[in-house]
């Protein structure tokens, strides 16, 4: 049986665009929270990104960062004052973001939304410091290490913008327009902070993308091909990789059309289910999510069950998509983390104060919600996801320039605007800009990859033009 | 290089970044349109006007572009470039602004981003267009050949009558006004002499001040080019206008600092001198730690010294500007005059001193290249003097600037103007008086986008080599900063803040010159870095900028 050549097509533009609506949400929540609840359509968000890239160079290559190379052995290699340093630089870091939510007090467990004795509270707090601490030293210099560095330092930075800087203009009852251009003032310090020190040369990091799984080695960063057929009698699945010039299939799943239906009615049945049982509940899985998580894991579990077969040797329709593990990894990290943040919204005290405040502050205010400490939580799991999207970023592009940020600013805004301001409309919203970004560039004959941030602006422009108060609608 | 060759070019970009801030100031000073996408204009501008001069392109020579003009006559000039340009712009201008004038404020100054980044990306990618990536290289700024130019032929004779013409007319006008002010100084017989005996009778005539400058400016172009034209006299013609030049910088200086009592002076001059020694540790030092870190600290002193004084004494918080401002004006001072004579000094080389003075005071020419006419004075030795290019060039740049200028003062006072402040300050207001907002903010697009297309222009000759990253949204930064340094809505002061903010690139480009060339980047890299934190400190503390915004009349109610 020859295999038949099968060619990327639509779906392998979908599914980029899903890894970069993945990159773009990440930075993109940040954003949303920070334009809804602070009120600040922050120009120097892209730069926190930058910012986040580059410092994970201080864990993932200590050797090549100017200052801090004295501190290392070799590129890579870090002596015990440079493990000090990074140690203490975790630990502040952590106890740093903590301060932020109020100050002694916070770190006395003031914003715990329970009462907990000082005492606990600090050495809670400082146990995690430590744990971190630990983590990164002992992980120095992979990569995993230097995205926990990255995060926890620009985490603690970020939200100096709002001590030091936003919240004094905004004491001087400073317009929209004025903090729009305090933003940008922000945004230059920031980039050209990055530059001063790190210079104009466009670096990578250094990754060890080989990870034992299932008994071998599985290269992260290795695509995988997968070829979908739709053929008369039903649709099937194969998963091939390139080894030695020669493509070996590692997988197949195919379905006829009675076990296609079979499952779509099952998912559908299931989902309406879970959603009649789940709508009108204010926990932390709503009607919504239980219908999608029923119908993941029903296409999960049929797929599964349902999988034997074989390729057909004629298909009416066939298309490839290549995927790495990595770029699996990203949209992955990404759920997870939107799935974090779901839960602090829906689930925490902090969460419950920051959507009233995005409500109506005025009235957060007159029901004794600490505001200032919702607004810090804002500017923090800013700086948390920025640096979070702008690492992985880095890694995917495999290389760290100083425009790195700023070039996702304008898809990232447009991700936001399309929703609505809010973050649940900015993670909708970044998922149509990524995917718009890669389809236009697939659909449109003659656009080179250039035009891929004027596609995602061409979206906000005409969503603007026509439906000013973004796809999810305002109140 | 003379120091005053540095000032030239100094002042080239100060006219281009002046017009095109002058355009961002008629959008966000004037009407309040927040445009984050300025430089989009700009770049165009730039691209369009140097494609009119370019020869066709070569794809042999790896040039391809769509359209090169240079070759067909009148069409492939900058004058007619320009003005296309010009117009296209602003016919962009004005297209762009149909759709999305009518956004929120946050929501336009995302899309006219957005918008500008397209232009750059466009500009980059297609490669029929202008070169793709690559730069657009191999035009020359106009009347180049020209120079050297032979003061003995009539076309000589008048390229210099032109910058002369320039100098003089600008000098008269601030003498002018100079001589308003209450001064010791016998400053109604120097405008009686350099007028020609106009200036004292004539003004009924002749209608304004900026007449009797202009007409002044033309007999001095007419005498020197008949001067050059007999006798070659280019030394002499070229001492005169340096000296008239210095006189009308001198007065100007003395008169603004005139109210300062002397301790104020005093700390004027200790603010400038601490600047110098905060600087020593670069050019003294070889050690790159030693030299930073001294400098950082000195720096950190001087700042400090300045924050304590101004928040203890009263006396000093009244005069903190005039303190920066006159330590500035010190620390140019001694950076012009003294720093280029340290070195012949310090061999005893007496002539030496006096031949760099002479060479920096006569900053009307360009001394010691090959090409040029030599004369031989006493004590000093020989030199060679000629009118270089670039002075020619800033004639022509300061000429458009000035014209630029008047028609945009004269716009902003019209009845247009001031519907556009209106609708910055209250836009129901303007409405109910049955105004279209759309109109007027469409039209202030217009007009801003069409100047950034000029200053584009300007660029484009200046620089002599056009990329994609002339568009880089930096330069928008870098408006905004000039136009709020001076104060927003006032187009005096848009020109100011044009002078400071290029008065400290220059400095800062000097002092990168004391670091290895592969520190470079970071060096100036720190300094776009002091410049974001500078404009934080104008926005929250001077809001309004230096000059304020400048209170227009109303028109109403005056009589």
């Amino acid at each position: 049986m020859t295999y038949m050549a099968v060619e990327t097509g639509l779906l392998n533009a979908i599914s980029n665009g899903i890894v970069t609506g993945s990159i773009v949400a990440l930075g993109a929540i940040g954003l949303a929270l920070v334009y809804d609840i602070g009120d600040v359509p922050n120009f120097a968000h892209g730069d926190l990104l930058t910012l986040g890239a580059y410092t994970a160079l201080l864990v993932n290559r200590p050797g090549t960062v100017p200052g801090f190379g004295t501190l290392a052995t070799d590129t890579r290699g870090v002596s015990i004052g440079g493990l000090a340093f990074l140690f203490v630089v975790s630990f502040v870091g952590v106890l740093g973001i903590v301060y932020h939510l109020g100050g002694i007090r916070a770190l006395k467990g003031g914003w715990w939304g329970i009462d907990a004795p000082p005492l606990v509270a600090v050495g809670t707090h400082v146990l995690a410091a430590v744990v971190v601490g630990v983590l990164v030293v002992t992980g120095t210099p992979s990569f995993l290490a230097a995205l926990l560095f990255a995060v926890v330092v620009v985490g603690a930075l970020v939200p100096l913008m709002e001590s030091l800087v936003f919240r004094k203009f905004r004491a001087k009852d400073a317009s929209v327009a004025m903090l729009l251009i305090v933003s940008l003032a922000v945004a230059f310090i920031v980039r050209f902070g990055v530059q001063t020190i790190f210079g104009g040369e466009i670096r990578s990091y250094e990754v060890d993308t080989t990870i034992p799984f299932a008994g071998g080695q599985l290269d992260i960063t290795f695509a995988k091909f997968f070829d979908f057929f739709v053929a008369g009698n039903g649709f099937s699945l194969t998963i091939r990789e390139t080894r030695g010039g020669n493509e070996i299939p590692l997988a197949t799943f195919s379905y006829s059309w009675v076990e296609v239906v079979a499952v779509v009615a099952v998912a559908a049945v299931l989902a309406v289910a879970a959603y009649r049982w789940r709508t009108d509940t204010a926990g932390v899985i709503g009607g919504r999510l239980a219908a999608a998580l029923a119908v993941v894991v029903t296409v999960i579990v049929g797929g599964t069950a349902l999988a034997p077969g074989s390729i057909p040797e004629t298909a009416w329709y066939a298309t490839r998509v290549r995927a790495s593990p990595l770029r699996v990894g990203i949209i992955l990290t990404a759920l997870a983390m939107m799935g974090l943040l779901h839960y602090l919204l829906r689930a925490t005290t902090l969460g419950k104060a920051m959507r009233a405040t995005s409500d109506n502050r005025d009235l957060a205010m007159v029901r004794g919600i600490n505001t200032r400490r919702v607004m810090m939580t804002v500017w923090i799991i800013a700086g948390l996801f920025g640096s979070l999207a702008g690492v992985l970023l880095g890694f995917l592009f495999s290389n760290l320039s100083i425009n790195l940020g700023f070039n996702l600013l304008l898809p990232m805004f447009a991700g936001v605007i399309l929703g609505g301001i809010n973050v649940y409309g900015a993670i909708l919203g970044s998922y149509v800009v990524g995917l718009a970004m890669e389809v236009g560039i697939f659909a449109i004959p003659g656009l080179s990859a250039t035009y891929r941030i004027p596609v995602a602006f061409m979206v906000l422009l005409v969503v603007l033009l026509v439906k000013p108060e973004g796809i999810v609608g305002g109140n | 290089m003379a120091v005053s060759d540095v000032v030239v070019s100094f002042a080239l970009l100060v006219a281009i970044y002046g017009i095109l801030s002058l355009g961002l100031n008629v959008k966000f000073g004037h009407t309040g349109l927040l445009d984050f996408g300025h430089v989009g204009f700009f770049l165009i501008g730039a691209y369009t006007s140097a494609l009119f001069v370019l020869p066709p392109d070569d794809p042999a020579d790896f040039t391809n572009y769509v359209i090169g003009l240079g070759d067909v006559p009148l069409v492939g000039t900058w004058v007619f470039g320009i003005i296309v340009a010009t117009i296209l712009t602003g016919v962009i201008g004005g297209l762009v602004a149909l759709p999305t004038i009518r956004l929120r404020e946050d929501y336009l100054a995302i899309t006219l981003l957005g918008i500008s980044v397209i232009f750059q990306r466009v500009v980059q990618s297609e490669s029929w267009l202008a070169n793709g990536p690559d730069a657009l290289r191999g035009y020359s700024p106009p009347f180049q050949g020209l120079f050297p130019i032979d003061p003995g032929t009539v076309v000589g004779a008048v390229a210099f009558a032109l910058v002369v013409f320039v100098v003089w007319a600008v000098a008269t006008a601030a003498l002018s006004v100079q001589r308003e002010n209450d001064s010791r100084l016998p400053l109604d017989r120097i405008y009686a002499v350099t007028t020609f005996g106009l200036g004292t009778r004539a003004t009924g005539v002749l209608g304004s001040r900026f007449a009797v400058a202009g007409v002044a400016g033309l007999i001095a172009a007419v005498i020197s080019a008949g001067l050059l034209l007999a006798a070659s006299l280019v030394l002499v013609v070229g001492v005169l206008v340096s000296v008239y030049g210095w006189i009308v910088v001198l007065v100007a200086i003395g008169q603004h600092y005139a109210g300062l009592e002397r301790r104020e002076l005093a700390l004027g001059v200790g603010f400038g001198t601490g600047l110098l020694v905060a600087l020593l540790p670069l050019p003294l030092t070889d050690r790159l730690s030693v030299s930073i870190i001294g400098t950082l600290a000195l720096l950190g002193a001087l700042v400090y010294a300045y924050y304590h004084a101004i928040t203890s004494y009263e006396w000093v918080a009244d005069v903190k500007l005039a303190v920066i401002g006159l330590g500035a004006v010190w620390f140019v001072g001694i950076w012009y005059v003294l720093l280029p004579i340290l070195g012949p000094l310090g061999s005893g080389d007496v002539s030496g001193v006096l031949g760099t003075l002479f060479r920096n005071a006569v900053w009307f020419l360009q001394f010691g290249s090959s090409a040029g006419i030599g004369y031989s004075i006493a004590v000093i030795g020989d030199v060679t003097v000629q009118l270089d290019y670039s002075r020619f060039q800033l004639a022509l740049f300061l000429l458009s600037l000035g014209a630029l200028y008047a028609i945009l003062e004269a716009a902003v006072q019209s009845p247009f103007g001031r519907v556009l402040r209106a609708i910055r300050n209250d836009e129901a207001v303007v409405k109910s008086l049955g105004k279209d907002p759309f109109v007027y903010k469409v039209q202030s697009m217009v007009i801003g986008s069409a100047l950034g297309g000029f200053a584009g222009g300007l660029w484009a000759m200046y620089s002599q080599g056009l990329t994609f990253r002339t568009g880089a949204p930096e330069t928008t930064f870098i408006a905004l900063l000039i136009v709020f340094v001076g104060g927003v809505g006032n187009n005096k002061g848009v020109l100011l803040g044009a002078v400071l903010y290029w008065a400290f690139q220059q400095a800062t480009t000097q002092l990168a010159g004391f670091f290895p060339p592969a520190l470079r980047v970071n060096v100036l890299a720190f300094r776009l870095v002091v410049v974001g934190v500078l404009f934080l400190i104008v926005l929250y503390y001077m809001p309004d900028g230096l000059l304020g915004r400048e209170e227009y009349s109303s028109g109403v109610g005056e009589s």
